[in-house]
């Protein structure tokens, strides 16, 4: 214990007897308070305000600048804290806290959050309890008192923090423009299509909505172009110049306060902004370039918005979208990102349009996350330098892999695998939860990732961490099931392979993989790591094959177990040319698997002209490719068991469809005889052959 | 005159083409020389023109030439990676666009935008830039990380400027 550690008791800044003390916070800064108006009284409106926003001690030796994001816009689930020392008239930053995946108890008179946080400095409680009077919308914001403890329950240093702002952060923000450019002030949402409600932004509304307060600040110059040297255009150098002589505030330090200069050209032709502050305390200035932006039309309108929010989110230490895999430590890149930080022209999903169209101006989850919650130095004008701790999820996710939680949950969770897999090859894991408890324990009752209760978390060889995203996010209405002695687990097969991250293992080496599991008593089981190996290619046939499955079409089509989109057509050609060139190829039977159950199933189609056609069951493909797949797991070269019985029940459900009655009873029978052979409990067989009638009986 | 070491290659759809419709164009580089030589593929700010190497990708015909200035590059470029510079075996040739062996090179975005609006002949063209001497133009960031090491892997990068061969692209109504 050390009182360098402000969660320990030595650190309290308010002993025992003043924990009852609360300072009258009609003086506090916050949300405006009604006037009381007099005449008849109207029945009092109950409904209570959020809790979310900033809120900050007082006293000494420790300020604690609290962040609660729990309700109000977008809320993100974290809590997170900067801890500042208090020395004689000196105030100087110590550390940050996040509290990633807090447990929220929400009562008629408070707001509990409790949870484990990531810390960077030590400390020896890491637990954090934060406990918020509610109040309505005619009483002022409550304080928020927040308690550490040991992972024991033994209690350290509590901290009664005023409400500050609705806002996470505040950063003061000075704009200047070059003579002759004259700056967006505000773009309607409205004024071309776009994914969002139509509203007018600004720069400052456009941060607002992500929690940030954007102030307007120091002098606005006007600075001439003479500043740009001979050729009148702007070298990051003159502009780094320019900003030490006309930002009013700027200083080589660590402060919330950043420069916007709107000029008119770069020295590098065609570029339209820069983040251009990347020696000394970098991030604190970024320029826009009116020569491509200039313009009164929407479209130019709504690009001069674009570049300037986007700068300025590099200047809070973010990265563009598909180089998110740049940040230190690394993330998975986004490229599919509705966001501030993304280029709409190489926005995948149809380019410049289709990014417009669906763009709803605004920074995605993980930025967002970023701009609340990152670790002080993280993120403010000044910290580190770009790039550095630019991911927040990259960080607890490293943390996660280094300290698991502790776990009386009553419940374990367990990845299993192949050991290894061939380069290419679609990996699948099954997940098992297990009542450790047999008096039973909740749980729910599908736990495959889509549905959000279980994250994969991934640590490649190059050392990456990044969090398995799936491709379709579903909604799960079933009611939990009781683990118990009568059905003690239960399992799930997921196809992890590709995501909206794109291929997860795409570089032979060794992987290490991580689940946790989210339980309806907001319990986090984590399971152990599993690791696994992808293997480099053996032969040219090898490397082609994992070529014809690299593709986002592929990954696409194995997620989704098959699709006649035609937008999906060079998968399906790619895995039609592995089954006629490499039949004999272990990859084949995934293909196989593809193809034979989108065959057997009908498909919709909608044409261009809205005219609804429908592609019947095409049964003898379907039976042909899920008996090879069969066949070839029965040899001990397919598919995993959970996705074996998937295949199987799709073949009976195509000879039904087909009208095979025969057939699908043989198919039946000879399911249950494969599983019965592989030796499983008697009350897995049990489940496995009652979903093998299910399928007969349909 | 020596022969170019390198060769831009535009291979197009096998497929006829129609109004509306992407056209699939493959790119390679190959390196036809009769020694080892490194090559870049496209790197953020590549095909922008601020950032080396420069791919230049030209499209010409009865719809091409659209308005391109409402594009968006930021000059905030990712760093040069090690693993972007790669090594180029005589007679070898990669896809600069495709993300391979952890490179994270960037699709030619006037290639993957382009759809044709009117039927006719059309004539794709790629110019690849690699003249700049110094690796400042080509690193996007300064002090990256193996810096020392990735200027003397640029050295190998032959430089020069290449023109691929011209795609003729007939799209039908």
């Amino acid at each position: 214990m050390s009182i360098y550690d402000p969660a320990s008791p030595e650190a309290c800044c308010y002993s025992e007897a003043m924990e009852q003390w609360n300072p009258d916070p009609s003086g506090q800064a916050g949300l405006p308070v009604s006037p009381v108006v007099p005449g008849p009284i109207a029945p009092p409106i109950l409904r209570k305000r959020p809790v979310s926003g900033r809120y900050r001690s007082s006293g000494s030796p420790w300020i604690l600048e609290l962040r609660v994001d729990t309700d109000r816009t977008r809320p993100q689930k974290k809590v997170s804290g900067d801890f500042f020392q208090v020395s004689g008239a000196t105030v100087s930053y110590f550390g940050s806290f996040v509290v990633s995946s807090p447990t929220v108890s929400v009562s008629t008179t408070t707001v509990t959050i409790t949870g484990t946080g990531s810390y960077t400095y030590d400390t020896s409680y890491p637990v954090v309890q934060v406990v918020i009077p509610r109040t309505t919308a005619l009483q002022p914001m409550a304080d928020a008192t927040l308690t550490f403890f040991t992972t024991g329950g033994a209690k350290g240093a509590t901290y009664v923090c005023a409400f500050e702002s609705i806002y996470f952060r505040s950063v003061q923000l000075e704009q200047d423009n070059e003579q002759g450019v004259t700056p967006l002030s505000s773009y309607n949402t409205g004024s071309l299509p776009s994914g969002g409600t139509a509203r007018t932004l600004s720069v400052a509304s456009a941060y607002a909505e992500a929690g940030v307060e954007m102030v307007g600040a120091g002098t606005t110059n006007t600075i001439p172009t003479a500043d740009a040297g001979t050729n009148l255009k702007w070298s990051n150098s003159e502009l780094h110049a320019g900003m030490v002589k006309h930002f009013s505030l700027w200083q080589d330090i660590p402060q919330w306060k950043v420069w916007l200069f709107h000029a008119y050209e770069h020295e590098r032709a065609g570029l339209l902004g820069i983040m251009f502050d990347q020696a000394g305390k970098q991030r604190q200035g970024c320029a826009t370039f009116y020569k491509g932006l200039g313009g009164t039309t929407a479209q130019k309108k709504r690009l001069q918005l674009f570049a300037a929010v986007h700068e300025l989110g590099h200047s809070f230490n973010l990265l563009h979208s598909f180089g998110k895999t740049d940040a230190v430590p690394s993330v998975a890149n986004r490229p599919n990102a509705l966001s501030w930080m993304n280029y709409p022209h190489l926005y995948p999903p149809g380019g410049e349009p289709a990014f417009w169209n669906a763009f709803a101006f605004q920074f995605d989850d993980p930025e967002v996350v970023h701009l609340r919650h990152a670790y002080r130095n993280a993120i403010v004008m000044g910290g580190n330098n770009f790039l550095i701790g630019s991911a927040l999820e990259a960080i607890m996710d490293e943390q996660a892999f280094a300290k698991p939680l502790i776990d009386r949950s009553g419940l374990k969770l367990a990845l299993e695998a192949p050991t290894s897999f061939l380069f290419g090859e679609p990996v699948v894991v099954e997940i098992k939860l297990k009542a450790t408890d047999l008096s039973g324990r909740m749980a729910h009752a599908q736990i495959h990732p889509s549905l959000g209760y279980v994250r994969i978390g991934i640590r490649k060889p190059n050392g990456q961490v990044v969090a398995y995203e799936p491709l379709i996010e579903q909604c799960d209405i079933s009611p939990p099931v009781r683990l118990d002695a009568a059905r003690p687990a239960i399992y799930e097969s997921a196809y992890i392979g590709f995501g909206k991250g794109g291929f997860y293992f795409d570089q032979p080496g060794f992987y290490k993989l991580r689940a946790t599991y989210r339980a309806p008593d907001g319990s986090e089981i984590v399971s152990d790591i599993l690791t696994l190996r992808v293997r480099s290619p053996h032969s040219a046939g090898d490397e082609e094959v994992a070529d014809l499955f690299f593709g986002n079409d592929q990954g696409m089509l194995l997620s989704l177990l098959g699709s006649d989109a035609e937008e999906l057509r060079g998968g399906n050609d790619a895995f039609d040319l592995v089954i006629d060139k490499y039949a004999k190829h272990k990859l084949a039977v995934y293909a196989r698997l593809v193809r034979g159950i989108n065959a057997g199933r009908a498909f919709k189609t909608i044409t261009p002209d809205k005219t609804l056609t429908i592609r019947k069951p095409e049964t003898d493909q379907s039976a042909k490719d899920l008996t090879a797949v069969a066949d070839a797991s029965d040899a001990g070269l397919g598919v995993d068991n959970i996705t074996l019985n998937q295949s199987y029940r799709a073949l009976i459900t195509a000879y039904k469809t087909a009208g095979k009655e025969k057939n699908a009873k043989d198919t039946r029978d000879r399911m249950v005889d494969v599983f019965a052979k592989k030796g499983l409990k008697p009350v897995v067989l049990q489940q496995i052959t009652a979903e093998a009638d299910a399928a007969l009986e349909e | 005159m020596p022969a170019a070491p390198l060769a831009v290659i535009l291979t197009g759809p096998a497929t006829p083409c129609r109004v509306g419709e992407p056209v699939a164009i493959s790119v390679e580089v190959r390196n036809v020389s009769d020694r080892p030589l490194r090559m870049v593929g496209v790197l953020d700010g590549s095909e922008a023109g601020f950032r080396f190497p420069r791919y230049r990708p030209e499209i010409t015909g009865p719809s091409a030439g659209a308005e391109t200035d409402s594009v968006f590059w930021c000059g905030t470029v990712a760093p040069l990676h090690l693993r972007d510079v790669r090594l180029l075996m005589p007679g070898e040739g990669f896809d600069p666009r495709m993300a391979a062996d952890g490179s994270a090179f960037f699709p030619l975005a006037a290639f993957l935008g382009f759809r044709p609006t009117a039927p006719g002949g059309y004539r794709f063209r790629l110019i690849v830039d690699t003249s700049a001497p110094a690796a400042d133009e080509w690193l996007g960031m300064p002090s990256i990380l193996n810096e020392e090491e990735i200027r003397r892997l640029l050295d190998e990068v032959p430089r020069g400027e290449y023109v691929s061969n011209t795609l003729d692209i007939e799209v039908l109504p």
